[in-house]
């Protein structure tokens, strides 16, 4: 599987899995979207442990689907990212939209208590 | 002789990951760090990406081609398609300019790109197929 889902309370915990590229952010978009416009699902949470390439493909659709969360008043966070991958996400002013969190316990809490980014 | 290789390819998605390994294979000769692989491999991967969606649409029939070369301790990456080419080069290499924001584009695959390089030049004209000519210097891992 190229992707994991876990929900948390109203927190979709989204564990991707592979390379995001422009190939694979084709595969899954609609999986993603499937799962996070779910009525329980309001705030994402990437996990991102297991992605080892992000190119702007990948920067593409996390932004699109920030504006679905964003649609439905949530919050969007990330946690566990490379070095790599933290760089290309600091390029494209991801950080500006969704906050990077040291661990999924304080990434739960945060988001569930409904504070600004 | 400065030692190359030379990849031609068809335009599938599914070539994408081997084109940007090979591309990381290629730069270990000169013990590149981890941050250098990972930036040749991304330049790579937003130039091959460019030339599936945007100069042939997503036609798997497309042709591209990838040169790599050595010199000192500097890598050439050429990249080149014969698809329908770039009215507007200034335009389509401005920070999140996309021609397809309905295909969810971020419009940032020139400037990472750039921000990757140390000299990166683009030829292209409309149906003249895009030419991009990358130099970057290698930081030897210590």
């Amino acid at each position: 599987m190229r992707v994991n889902f876990e929900l948390r309370k109203n927190i979709l915990i989204i564990k991707l899995r592979c390379d995001l590229d422009h190939h694979n952010t084709e595969l899954i978009r609609e999986l993603l979207d499937y799962n996070i416009e779910k009525k329980e699902v309001q705030h994402a949470l990437f996990d991102m442990e297991d992605v080892s390439f992000m190119d702007s493909s990948g920067i593409g659709l996390i932004l699109g689907r920030y504006k679905k969360i964003k649609a439905k008043k949530g919050r969007v966070g990330f946690i566990n990212l490379s070095d790599d991958i933290l760089k290309i996400m600091k390029i494209s002013g991801v950080f500006l939209l969704a906050k990077l969190y040291d661990s999924e316990k304080e990434a739960l809490a945060h988001l569930s208590k409904g504070e600004e980014v | 002789m400065n030692d190359f290789v030379h990849l031609t390819f068809n335009a599938s998605s599914d070539n994408e990951q081997f084109i940007r390994t090979a591309a990381s294979a290629f730069a270990l000769r000169l013990n590149p760090t981890v941050q250098d692989i990972y930036e040749v491999k991304t330049i790579v991967s937003e130039a091959v990406t460019n030339c599936i969606i945007h100069a042939y649409e997503e036609n798997k029939e497309g042709v591209i081609e990838v040169q790599m070369s050595i010199q000192d301790d500097e890598m050439n990456i050429y990249i080149k398609d014969f698809g329908c080419g770039i009215d507007d080069i200034e335009q389509a290499m401005e920070p999140m300019y996309t021609s397809k924001p309905e295909k969810e584009r971020s419009g940032l695959g020139f400037s990472i790109m750039q921000q990757f390089s140390d000299d990166m030049t683009v030829k292209s004209g409309k149906g003249e197929g895009t030419e991009i000519r990358i130099k970057k210097k290698i930081k030897k891992e210590e």
